[in-house]
């Protein structure tokens, strides 16, 4: 896994050396990798319900309209 | 019905940042509705509305010590409508018009009665008339059987613990899921760890769930596949499941699996605009891994029947279902990629997510999800994004299976040595077979949108739609199912979000401080809030549970099943009677003070009933009855029934009358307006009209209703009592199915004693008068049970309820928590009732 933050950092210039206090965009609510958490659970759970693939690493648990 | 082996993923994903990472205090209210468009049924229009599931879902994070916090969640989803059951090709009419109702659409039919041929060469359905007459030619067009799924509910709660450190953090977790068919138990531990300033986490996690499956068996299916060979073992044989018969006289399907799953995923800042997430999952599943609700149809060509062929070139074949059978072990992995960039020209979040899956049961799926986060001032956000899926068949996916092979065929039995009718040979077929749809080769496509805008006072409202068209041609590179399987689907939801820590981080907000103590009211008594001063807002979730179990009563006195059956059920004599019945209600509460003097509430409501019944005749009896009613019932007291959805929505106005120091009193006018619904019927079961499904679980009064009510409030040091008479009048004599439940009146009384701590206890006593139902259902309605009677409802009650109270202080000032037991001293019945068990309450309020 340290050799893969290696190459990634190695292939994407600047990626060891952003200090905190330049990382506020980050942390606005629009950069969150999930933007919605409810809702983002209740729409993996329709996909999964429809799909046979799991469509992403967030979902509310099993169950479904699928009868 | 559970469907996926995800779920141990899910639990395990509970241990990524952005999910375990709230800071504050929060909690979470959403529903959301789920809708598909029907299936293309080729000239029939199916009898079964396309599904709906309506989902409830309240979340709540809360820190209980230094970096120690705790999510809690709570899921419920419920549904009904259409669903494929098997494929088959058009000519075989597997959705055809009921026999005693040839008026009324489709009803599945999985095995063929007539006669069907295929052409010799290349085994094509050929056209015929529909009465064994060839008219020329191959028809391959294919069409989903389609069946109605019952209503059912499923009920999840999970609780996740999370303790952070300097540089990492730990949580576990768990939970359970319940269906009546479906019991899914789970746990996980995850970790994070921040290493290079925290440019960089890693994060791993591992999950284990246990899951139970009894399903019972669609009776209107159960004879054809029961009876495909003389016997389940032939069609159906698994080391994880086996088919056991119910005192109902139907099937039930009993399954067990086990899924294992582990994550591991690194996120990297990449720039200070830029960030990246890579995830990998592995799931292990074992154990009964099929649908027990899809089928597979066969097409038998029996060499010894070749003579019923009209031509040559034709071969005579039998039509019957079996059940799917997929593999008992299933290994999937994933490889999760998540991109976001900000866009400093507009101030928005690009989010770039893509999704590879694999298994060993030959799926491939890809899906890339773009969004785009547009802050649009420094309220409201607006975030559209869009969506495309598309996955290969699994390998052992096929819409139907033909077989050179009779159905039941002679042959000499090795033990006696005598000529014996045997089943066909399973052993001829493929070992694995499924046409379920979601494991053919399809594409989805579709995009949506959500509205978010943060309300002073720590609240957040959100607005979702997303729209999706899922298709066999948006199939990456061709070759996709046919159409006949696509259908489009829409998802809405809505949430609230309150930050709970708000209110008591005003330190100068004076009723923060002040509390509600000294007005605590026992948490089943409703309208005895009355919010302070202008421009003050309160939210709060009621859920209440009733159970009514035991011996029936008429009036006040035991009766015993005897006294039932001839007087119970009005006219007609009783044949069945319910063992227990509960009702849940999920009450939103919103209220607002435009003024001093008036407060306004919104209150939508969620229902749940779920009951089971018991037969009151002997074997004898049964076998007497006429064929109709025979099969109702066994349909009522063969297993659990529920009903669930959007109950009636109320609005009110309070207005204060009286408040001096130590005392208040005020008014509440208001409506209830009939959102719920009060048309549900029993599915179609052994293919007939079963009818309404009894008053009781019918979800709204179905009439617009006024429920006015009056207010008293004393204190007096750290005691405090109230009083309340209320009353539910409906203002329509009949509602859309032809009845109207009864007036109710309620007088209530209540004292109370609070502690400097914000505890406090009640105890109170309650009169409660409601009428019998007025008129009765319009349409059929089978007269089984008590329940089915309009006089059996209503009645004069006694009540005595103890319950406690808790207003926070402190960071949570604001938030409030109250429980109250309520039971029945004694009841007078109207007419011939199932003992009443009592209620319980539980109330969240939050005042900002």
């Amino acid at each position: 896994m340290k050799a893969f933050v290696v190459i990634l950092c190695a292939t994407l210039a600047g990626c060891a050396s952003v200090p905190p206090w330049d990382r506020g965009n980050l942390a606005k609510p629009q950069m969150a990798f999930d933007l919605n958490p409810s809702e983002s659970a209740l729409r993996a759970h329709a996909y999964s319900s429809r799909e046979a693939a799991a469509s992403g690493m967030v979902g509310a648990g099993g169950g479904c309209g699928c009868y | 019905m559970e469907s996926k082996a995800l779920r141990a993923l899910t639990a395990a994903a509970l241990a990524l940042p952005g999910l375990a990472n709230a800071q504050d205090d929060a909690a979470v209210l959403q529903f959301g509705r789920y809708q598909e468009t029907s299936r293309d049924l080729f000239g029939l229009s199916s009898k079964f509305a396309p599904l709906r599931s309506d989902s409830l879902q309240a979340s709540a994070w809360s820190t209980f010590a230094d970096r120690l916090n705790a999510t809690f969640n709570f899921h419920q989803d419920t549904w009904s409508g259409a669903t494929p059951i098997a494929t088959a090709p058009r000519e075989w009419r597997g959705n055809r018009s009921r026999a005693l109702d040839s008026v009324s659409g489709a009803s599945p039919y999985v095995a063929v009665t007539s006669p069907l041929y295929l052409d010799k060469a290349r085994h094509k359905p050929l056209r015929t008339d529909g009465f064994g007459n060839l008219t020329g030619g191959t028809d391959t067009q294919l069409v989903h059987t389609i069946a109605g799924a019952s209503r059912e509910t499923r009920k999840q709660a999970d609780v996740n613990v999370r303790r952070g450190y300097d540089d990492s953090a730990y949580n576990i977790n768990g939970g359970v899921s319940s269906e009546p068919d479906y019991l899914s138990r789970f746990a996980g531990v995850g970790g994070q760890w921040d290493f290079n300033q925290k440019l960089t986490t890693l994060n791993a996690g591992l999950a284990y769930t246990w899951s139970d499956i009894k399903a019972t068996l669609d009776h209107d299916a159960t004879p054809y596949i029961y009876n495909a060979c003389g016997t389940a073992r032939c069609n159906f044989s698994s080391s994880s499941s086996h088919i056991a018969d119910t005192d109902g006289g139907g099937k039930v399907m009993n399954g067990t699996r086990r899924d294992w799953s582990a994550t591991a995923g690194i996120t990297q800042v990449l720039s200070p605009n830029s960030q990246l997430q890579a995830n990998l999952g592995y799931t292990d599943s074992r154990g009964y891994l099929s649908n027990p609700y899809k089928l597979v149809e066969v097409a038998f060509i029996d060499p010894a029947q070749q003579f019923l062929s009209p031509s040559p070139d034709a071969l005579f074949v039998n039509v019957g279902a079996i059940f799917e059978t997929r593999p008992d072990f299933r290994k999937q992995w994933l490889v999760n990629l998540r991109y976001a960039q900000y866009v400093d020209a507009t101030d928005a979040g690009l989010h770039v997510n893509y999704t590879y899956f694999s298994d060993d049961w030959g799926i491939r799926a890809h899906t890339l999800e773009l969004e785009w986060a547009q802050p649009l001032s420094d309220s409201w956000m607006f975030t559209p994004m869009a969506r495309y899926y598309t996955q290969t068949a699994a390998n052992f996916y096929t819409p139907y299976l033909v077989t050179d092979q009779g159905q039941y065929n002679t042959r000499t039995d090795p033990v006696t040595g005598q000529p014996t009718t045997m089943p066909f040979d399973l052993s001829k077929l493929p070992p694995y077979y499924s046409s379920d749809y979601r494991l053919s080769a399809f594409g989805t496509l579709g995009g949506g949108f959500t509205l978010t805008r943060q309300f002073a006072k720590g609240v957040t409202a959100s607005l979702g739609y997303t729209y999706f068209r899922h298709a066999g041609n948006l199939k990456w590179n061709g070759g996709g199912e046919g159409a006949y399987a696509d259908f489009d689907w829409w998802l809405l939801n809505a949430s609230l979000t309150f930050d709970l820590s708000y209110a008591g981080t005003l330190l100068t907000s004076a009723h923060a401080v002040h509390g509600h103590a000294d007005h605590a009211v026992p948490a089943g008594v409703m309208f005895a809030h009355m919010l302070p001063k202008a421009g003050d807002w309160m939210a709060g979730l009621r859920a209440s549970a009733m159970r009514q179990a035991g011996p029936f009563r008429h009036g006040a006195q035991t009766v015993d099943d005897a006294q039932l059956r001839v007087s119970g059920c009005g006219s007609t004599p009783c044949l069945a009677a319910p063992s227990w019945m509960n009702m849940s209600m999920y009450m939103l509460e919103l209220m607002y003070a435009p003024a001093d003097w008036l407060t306004l509430m919104v209150m939508p409501t969620y229902m749940n009933m779920d009951m089971q019944s018991r037969g009151l005749l002997t074997s004898t009896e049964q076998a007497a009855l006429p064929p109709d009613v025979q099969a109702m019932y066994t349909h009522h007291t063969g297993h659990q029934h529920t009903s669930g959805g959007i109950g009636d929505t109320g609005l009110y106005a309070t207005f204060r009358l009286l408040d001096t120091p130590g005392t208040r009193a005020h008014v509440t006018l208001g409506v209830t307006a009939p959102t719920g619904n009060v048309g549900l019927r029993y599915r179609d079961t052994h293919q007939i009209d079963a009818g309404y499904q009894h008053y009781g679980m019918q979800i709204g009064s179905g009439t617009w209703d006024t429920n006015p009510s009056i207010t008293y409030l004393r204190t007096a040091g750290p005691w405090f009592w109230g009083a309340q008479a209320s009353t539910v009048i409906r203002m329509q004599s009949a509602n859309a199915s032809g009845y109207a439940l009864g007036d109710v009146a309620q007088g209530t009384a209540w004292v109370g004693w609070s502690s400097e701590t914000g505890l406090s206890a009640t105890l109170r006593a309650a009169y409660t008068w409601q009428g019998a139902i007025r008129g009765a259902f319009d349409g059929t309605i089978y007269t089984l049970s008590p329940l089915d009677e309009p006089s059996n409802y209503g009645g004069r009650f006694w009540d005595v309820g103890v319950g406690l109270n808790y207003a926070f202080q402190g960071t949570l000032a604001g938030n409030q928590l109250g429980i109250e037991w309520l039971q029945p001293v004694h009841d007078d019945f109207n007419g011939y009732q199932l003992t009443r068990r009592g209620t319980l309450t539980a109330v969240w309020n939050y005042a900002f």
